[in-house]
């Protein structure tokens, strides 16, 4: 059976068709696709979209139905110290999702990585929130990892 | 400018508003110089925080963490963490305070703090607290221990 599967990259819309089986779950169809559209199955921890609500990604083809599937990716620009990286993220994974790949990315530490959070727009900007959703804009979004200053205590 | 207009005016702020847009935090009261907000940490487990703003600008804040139920101050309220959470938040014991040079606490039991008057450096010193604390929840570097799903 034929599934389709509806791609919104950015300002770019694209209709995907693969043969499944009804067997076959979302998780394997995205692991199938993902050489060619550039996504990691990480990026769809949430799961998949089916008719606007979010689907887990062991639910099989044969569950979907007819129902469409659509995958909407956002623009990132991630910035770390002196470096930059763009890449196209699920509008609806979350922060935590570019955090993890940025560090991977950028050769962060697993200790250094604990000690960056996401800021928004610009080094000094508002912090986001790594467990809410990235959620859909229009262009490219700038976010800084940034390390936040040492806290004085008692034991200094 | 009085103090209540000034803290008035900073829990009114761009800042303070994303923090409540991003779920960091969300107003639980404010009576006079008292604030009571609910801080959510990274395990979504919200917590309810006291800020005494008696004397805003002039002197740190007091913060604290409250049982919801109670409001009282004692141990079943406070998050727990390793011993670099337990260096700024003081969760064990009978002796609850954070330890940090911006909370007036924390500056009795350390006077070299006073000194630094440290809680004048940020233009908005509650917002400054509450984004601490954010930090302390939500930074895994802090220890924070989070609880697991149920």
């Amino acid at each position: 059976m034929k599934l389709k599967i509806q791609i919104e990259d950015g300002d770019q819309n694209k209709e995907r068709q693969v043969e499944v089986a009804g067997t076959d779950t979302l998780r394997s169809v995205l692991d199938g696709l993902g050489p060619d559209e550039g996504w990691e199955p990480e990026d769809f921890t949430e799961g998949l979209e089916v008719d606007g609500e979010l689907t887990a990604l062991e639910t099989t083809v044969s569950m979907v139905g007819s129902r469409t599937i659509t995958i909407r990716r956002v623009w990132i620009e991630l910035h770390f110290e002196t470096e930059v990286a763009k890449r196209k993220f699920p509008a609806s994974a979350r922060w935590r999702r570019v955090h993890v790949w940025g560090c991977r990315k950028f050769s962060v530490g697993t200790e250094a990585c604990a000690n960056l959070e996401p800021r928004d727009s610009a080094a000094d900007g508002p912090p986001l929130n790594e467990t809410g959703r990235i959620g859909y804009h229009r262009g490219c979004r700038s976010v800084w990892l940034i390390k936040p200053g040492p806290e004085p205590n008692g034991n200094e | 400018m009085a103090t209540n207009e000034r803290l008035r005016l900073d829990l009114d702020s761009d800042r303070f508003r994303h923090g409540l847009d991003q779920g960091f935090w969300r107003l639980d009261a404010l009576v006079g110089d008292v604030v009571c907000v609910w801080l959510t940490a990274a395990d979504d487990v919200e917590y309810l925080f006291e800020l005494d703003c008696q004397g805003y600008g002039d002197q740190a804040i007091r913060g604290r963490f409250l049982e919801p139920t109670t409001r009282n101050c004692q141990a079943s309220g406070w998050p727990q963490g390793n011993a670099i959470f337990e260096a700024h938040v003081k969760f064990k014991g009978n002796d609850h305070f954070i330890c940090w040079d911006q909370d007036r606490e924390g500056i009795r039991r350390h006077n070299e703090w006073a000194a630094r008057r440290a809680w004048r450096k940020s233009p908005n010193q509650a917002l400054a607290y509450l984004d601490f604390m954010r930090r302390l929840l939500h930074l895994g570097a802090y220890g924070y221990q989070r609880r697991e799903a149920a």
